[in-house]
């Protein structure tokens, strides 16, 4: 099988991965709770993982970076920190349902700032445009999990530092990929999955804080126990319970992959398969492409349509010539209803650093036989 | 024996301290405290031997890592400083 969905997940990960994963299993019990020798080797490892991503994202203090199970959790315990229950939210036009849920559940008032995808410069106009006293907080993606646009960030940071309003950036397609500068971005809190380019396993997720958190769980943290009100201080105040000691432990190695590769051989790695694949595609006649005309503002996520063919049934047909691609609507609503592919979908080719140009030839000789 | 007892909110905090003593060279212990020290429940604590108190204490301070509360463990009573 040829693994082109990174976008969910990425498949295939760093041998120290799994072996730190199994590692974890055979000798590391749960951390902050007892004082022998398998809970210290877990106390360490964790530490060690939290402060080797205080250091990658550029974190002052270690202990506000959190563990989440995922982006999702991150994110939530990011919304229902700094929105109330009908408050009002801005949003980019290609949130996931991961800030979009969230913000229903909450019957918050949100307000999209769209511009037509790739125009970043209207996108930031509609930021301007939109941003005003009383809102309570912007969530924005740093990318576009359905067409890989790269958004204008740093500029939509800067804006809220500059109207004061609290930001919380949503780097699920784009930690460990892209430069993500925690201190330099003023966000209250950025959520990232531990297990897409990070490389660590499923089950894994970080919360970087500038703002304290509000708990989504109460429980045991190791700490305070007397009390019964959670812990005032991070990261045990949304930490409660046990951990995922072993896709910590595969997650910390994950962080020291990317760090070793260097995340600038990685995105460019990544965009020229990516332009690989878009050669190929445009080439073909009946195949819809959504590509960035500014390659800056690309990652190596692409999505297309076939025409007369159904996204869905598209993607099983190339499944079953070994092709993994996803199809639908990538839990992104928002962006299909931007270029109007709400109703059909897109096919979606997202690579890793794993993908090899041979993979991507041979997609483009399959879908070009397919279709 | 005689020595220093630093308490620590959480394991967090008391590896955040040991990571400056360490980089100031000084060596430390993280054991975990029990609810009669800490009187909050569960905790951490870093024992620090008297000769390296004094320092101990400029680096946690200058790094803004300082402990909850400190105790001078002589005859295995614990006494807060």
């Amino acid at each position: 099988m040829v693994y082109l969905d990174s976008a969910a997940t990425s498949f295939q990960k760093p041998r120290r991965v799994s072996a730190a994963v199994q590692c974890a299993m055979r000798s590391m019990s749960s951390p902050g709770r007892g004082g022998y020798q398998s809970a210290a080797l877990a106390d360490r490892m964790m530490f060690r993982c939290r402060s080797a991503a205080a250091e990658f994202f550029n974190v002052a203090d270690t202990s506000n970076v959190v563990f989440t199970i995922n982006a999702t959790h991150a994110l939530n315990l990011a919304i229902k920190t700094l929105v109330p229950p009908g408050g009002s939210v801005i949003i980019s036009c290609c949130e996931h349902n991961a800030v979009t849920r969230p913000l229903h559940a909450l019957g918050a008032k949100v307000r999209v700032a769209a511009a037509p995808l790739f125009d970043s410069e209207g996108l930031l106009y509609a930021f301007r445009r939109a941003l005003r006293f009383g809102t309570d907080a912007v969530v924005c993606t740093h990318a576009s999990n359905v067409f890989g646009w790269i958004l204008p960030i740093e500029e939509i940071a800067a804006l809220c530092r500059e109207r004061g309003v609290p930001l919380i950036i949503d780097a699920s397609q784009t930690a460990g990929i892209l430069p993500v500068d925690a201190a330099a971005l003023g966000a209250d809190f950025i959520a990232m999955p531990g297990h897409k380019g990070l490389y660590g396993p499923q089950g894994t997720g970080l919360l970087l804080c500038s703002a304290v958190p509000e708990p989504l769980l109460e429980g045991g943290t190791g700490s305070e126990s007397l009390r019964q009100e959670m812990p005032s201080f991070l990261p045990d105040r949304v930490e409660a319970g046990t951990l995922n000691t072993p896709g910590v432990a595969g997650l910390e190695q994950g962080i020291a992959f990317v760090r070793r590769i260097g995340l600038r051989r990685i995105l460019r790695h990544e965009r020229a398969l990516a332009e690989q694949a878009r050669r190929g595609l445009s080439k073909m006649k009946n195949v819809r492409l959504f590509a960035s005309p500014d390659g800056a503002r690309q990652l190596g996520v692409l999505s297309f349509t076939v025409d007369g063919t159904d996204a869905e049934e598209a993607a099983s047909r190339l499944a079953a010539n070994g092709f993994a691609l996803r199809g639908g609507l990538h839990c992104a609503p928002l962006a299909h209803a931007q270029v109007g592919t709400l109703m059909q979908g897109t096919l979606r080719l997202s690579v890793s650093a794993f993908n090899t140009p041979q993979e991507i030839e041979s997609f483009l000789r399959t879908i070009h036989r397919l279709f | 024996m005689e020595y220093y007892l630093l308490t620590a909110r959480s394991i967090t905090h008391a590896q955040q301290m040991m990571r400056v003593l360490e980089r100031s060279g000084i060596g430390t212990k993280v054991r975990r405290a029990s609810a009669a020290l800490t009187k909050r429940g569960c905790g951490y604590t870093l024992q620090v031997a008297p000769r390296h108190y004094t320092r101990a204490m400029d680096a946690l301070s200058a790094a803004h890592q300082g402990p909850i509360k400190v105790f001078y463990v002589r005859g295995g009573v614990p006494r807060e400083v």
